[in-house]
């Protein structure tokens, strides 16, 4: 089964061929960074191939007023064509036609282009245009689409979109695609501590990619990032967290929360391990082979070093039942922790 | 000196070390995918020029004709 990156790409290789995503199942077979390969490397030579005409329309533009342009580019070129020229004009000159154009045309242009081509324009375009632009394609729930433009969006463009944009959960979606851990970091930084503990909170409760998706996203930002978002989501409450146990157990998601979880302060290590929903042993054997099979002991370490000692002892017992293997190494995590400075 | 990748033509000798992964069947289904995307696309930029010039103002008919169709 392909993975959410994957998905990902086959998506938006699909978009670029003017084809289904199910036409091309058979890339599932590539990892996510040999897909966006290909990818680069098709729209690259889809752009080559008719270079000379881009160009020739690119020219041709220049003739005419900006308001004609602009009718002859929503008449008559339509997205594609414009996707593909916008990266050709003078920064100025492309400003001035895209503000004339209606926000569910520059919507349809933004599927198609390549945004890395068109920072000068996108720095160029009126805050409220490209606040208008991101609603139209937040409502179309064109996620992938809007991911590539966080990469590329500057700082105060990308401050009024978030604050415009009220619907975490599409956030966190949009935030899964992005790219660049940097920028996503970056953005993650913009968000006031409510939002962030929202979607967290949308995540651990909507459907099963949700909390898959939101732990990605988690992981993949920088460690200061991280870390503040781990501590949003360990005081989330104890109902919440036991959601978030009993969600991760049903889903087989330990080694997604386990490096979450070691990002926590000590205190609160020991409320979640002394949650009643780890007194439970399928969780506990399921968390443990996790630890085991990941080598993530220095990740659960300082769990099992907070839990009470009966949750401790039945932790032990079923160690003991997995194998002398995955005794020794809980064993030694345990004693680790129990001697930090040794 | 190695062999050219098996969509080349399509997308340049540099290789793509991704397609080894690919069955023959496969590449061949990659490379029908990509050459319908470039007629797709000729066909839209025809199809873009003939409707761009109705748009364009009598007098500027001929230059940008002369510009687009050289």
């Amino acid at each position: 089964m392909a993975t959410l990156a994957q998905h990902a790409e086959i998506l938006k290789l699909a978009r670029v061929l003017a084809t289904t995503p199910g036409q091309l199942a058979y890339l599932e077979k590539l990892d996510a960074a040999s897909i966006r390969q290909l990818r680069e490397r098709i729209t690259g030579s889809l752009f080559d191939a008719d270079q000379h005409l881009f160009h020739r329309v690119a020219a041709s533009s220049r003739l005419l007023p900006g308001k004609i342009t602009a009718l002859i580019a929503e008449k008559a070129l339509g997205s594609l064509l414009c996707a593909r020229i916008a990266g050709l004009l003078p920064a100025d000159r492309a400003v001035d036609i895209a503000k004339r154009l209606h926000t569910p045309f520059l919507a349809d242009v933004c599927l198609e282009i390549d945004p890395r081509h068109i920072r000068e324009l996108i720095a160029g375009m009126p805050l409220d245009r490209v606040v208008d632009v991101a609603r139209e394609l937040a409502g179309r729930r064109e996620h992938i689409a809007m991911a590539r433009f966080v990469d590329c969006l500057p700082e105060t463009a990308m401050r009024a979109i978030l604050a415009a944009l009220r619907d975490d959960v599409a956030l966190l979606q949009i935030g899964f695609f992005v790219e660049d851990p940097a920028q996503l970091s970056a953005v993650i930084a913009m968000l006031p501590d409510a939002r962030l503990r929202n979607m967290i909170a949308s995540a651990i409760e909507g459907d099963d990619e949700l909390w898959p998706e939101a732990m990605n996203l988690i992981n993949g930002i920088a460690t200061p990032q991280r870390r503040h978002m781990a501590a949003l989501a360990a005081d989330l409450g104890d109902a919440m967290l036991t959601r978030m146990l009993e969600r991760t157990h049903r889903q087989s998601l330990w080694p997604a929360l386990l490096p979450i979880v070691a990002e926590m302060a000590t205190a609160q290590h020991a409320h979640l391990a002394r949650l009643a929903a780890l007194d439970n042993d399928a969780m506990l054997e399921s968390l443990i082979l996790a630890a085991h099979q990941g080598m993530l002991w220095p990740q659960l370490l300082p769990l099992v070093a907070n839990m009470p000692s009966p949750t401790q002892s039945r932790a032990a017992s079923i160690a003991e039942r997995l194998g002398p293997d995955v005794v020794t190494q809980l064993t030694q995590a345990i004693r680790t922790a129990a001697s930090p400075a040794a | 000196m190695s062999a050219a990748h098996p969509l080349a033509d399509e997308l340049g000798s540099q290789p793509l070390p991704a397609l080894d992964a690919l069955t023959t069947a496969e590449i061949e289904l990659l490379r029908q995918s990509i050459r319908a995307a470039r007629v797709h696309q000729k066909q839209q930029l025809a199809r873009a020029f003939e409707a761009a010039l109705g748009h364009i103002p009598a007098l500027l008919r001929g230059p940008v004709r002369k510009i687009l169709f050289p």
